[in-house]
């Protein structure tokens, strides 16, 4: 069989279909590549390579536990934790060889952040920079961090970051409410607002 | 070339690995749910025993005799059971939440309800008289659940301030014979004000708990009270006599 006759399908059949057929896990790897990537890089800092081949051990875990994808779930989530699991351990191993990465495919997931919250909004101004924001990001502890990049950069629901990070709606709320606090705190002692 | 053309590229060359079958799958998510069931079944059955031993009357009528409230509930509190019941609630609890959707819910609320649910449940198994059977069973077929029991046994025997605990050995109308934890042989004299409840009625072989008159030397005293042993003594086996030195 030939991937190209999956293309019909959307990801919770693809996912079924993958457990008899591999050809059927190529689309979900094309649909969501770009974007994963991404994620790992705006949560690691990975260079593009590392990030690549992280991806790719992402995708293998996921095709190898395709069976255990639990319908209930949104596809998208199951591979976002897969792909934020893997990208986790693999930064821990490499903390110390991380580089420093472009921030120029990024403009709306940043501002995102910003106008967030609505103090920063009133204060924003244009001559705000992406570095500036990710250097803000970078201080914030890990938890912080990620949640506020799926919220604000992934465009994630709190139901869906949840089930991402396998945390109850309440827990992720309050999460992101104390992410923010903290971020706008640093935003106001880095005087970029 | 991109991820997808790679991955692509493994299966045309057969590189890909297979997936997990699904039956394992299945497999281990029924396994993990009988473990769970198996565990907060365990966890129930001690909470039950726990709660029974705690919510003995006869071992709360103690305190009349002077015993503190903090004593009494140590003396009845079976620690072995709690502890059961506190590493099956705790296991029952982990393995929830890493259940495919076990993180949905607040860790505060699995708490309380594997709180809420041990004590129903054992509550439930205790008034069915399960409790007690599971006491028996314990003294029956564990042979450190005796060791474990003695000290609480030895315990409530304080025959300097009246208080004897032992098994009858012997009896008529008007005296006890009795063997003590340590596997020593009491007299106990009744009387006619000595006071016996009226559900209790005396065999040999009993375990029997004696509020007397104050002895120490000598092996006999004047009962005033009789009761049954407290919950969690009263199956321990009878003890040996003591050795005899020549």
């Amino acid at each position: 069989m030939h991937s190209g006759q999956y293309q019909d399908k959307n990801d919770e059949q693809l996912a079924a279909l993958a457990i008899n057929d591999p050809h059927a896990f190529v689309p979900l790897v094309r649909r969501y590549e770009a974007r994963l990537l991404a994620y790992i890089r705006r949560i690691s800092g990975f260079s593009k390579e590392d990030a690549e081949d992280v991806l790719q051990e992402a995708f293998m875990d996921a095709y190898r536990h395709v069976a255990s994808f639990d319908n209930n779930l949104k596809f998208s989530n199951w591979i976002y934790r897969i792909t934020h699991n893997r990208t986790i351990s693999t930064y821990r191993k490499k903390r110390h060889s991380l580089n420093d990465y472009s921030t120029d495919d990024e403009d709306l997931g940043f501002e995102r952040i910003l106008s967030s919250n609505e103090d920063i909004q009133l204060k924003a101004e244009n001559t705000i920079t992406k570095q500036k924001v990710k250097q803000i990001l970078d201080q914030l502890p890990p938890r912080d961090k990620e949640v506020l990049i799926l919220a604000y950069m992934e465009e994630k629901s709190y139901e869906e970051i949840g089930d991402i990070l396998r945390a109850p709606m309440g827990t992720v709320a309050t999460w992101i409410r104390r992410a923010k606090i903290k971020f706008a705190k640093l935003a106001d002692k880095e005087k970029i607002i | 070339m991109s991820i997808a053309e790679q991955f692509e590229q493994k299966i045309n060359q057969g590189d890909l690995p297979k997936p997990v079958p699904k039956f394992l799958v299945i497999a281990g998510r029924v396994a993990l749910w009988i473990f769970l069931a198996l565990v907060v079944s365990l966890g129930s059955l001690s909470a039950g025993v726990a709660a029974w031993f705690m919510t003995d009357p006869v071992a709360l009528s103690g305190a009349a005799a002077g015993a503190s409230w903090v004593d009494l509930f140590l003396q009845a509190l079976p620690m072995f059971w709690v502890a059961i019941a506190l590493v099956c609630g705790i296991l029952a609890i982990i393995i929830f939440i890493k259940s495919a959707r076990g993180y949905k819910y607040k860790r505060a609320y699995v708490v309380t309800a594997c709180l809420v649910g041990f004590l129903a449940l054992g509550a439930a198994l205790a008034s069915a008289g399960v409790s007690d059977k599971i006491d028996r069973m314990a003294y029956e077929n564990i042979p450190q659940y005796n060791g474990l029991s003695k000290p609480r046994m030895l315990h409530l025997m304080k025959p300097d301030s009246g208080f004897i605990i032992g098994r009858i050995q012997a009896m008529d109308g008007s005296k006890l014979v009795i063997r003590d934890p340590g596997g020593g042989i009491w007299e106990v004299r009744l009387n006619q004000e000595t006071n016996i409840p009226l559900h209790f009625k005396i065999q040999i072989g009993d375990c029997v708990r004696i509020l007397g008159d104050a002895s120490s030397t000598i092996h006999t005293t004047d009962a005033r009270d009789v009761r049954p042993c407290p919950r969690g003594i009263r199956h321990m086996p009878p003890q040996p006599p003591p050795m005899i030195e020549r």
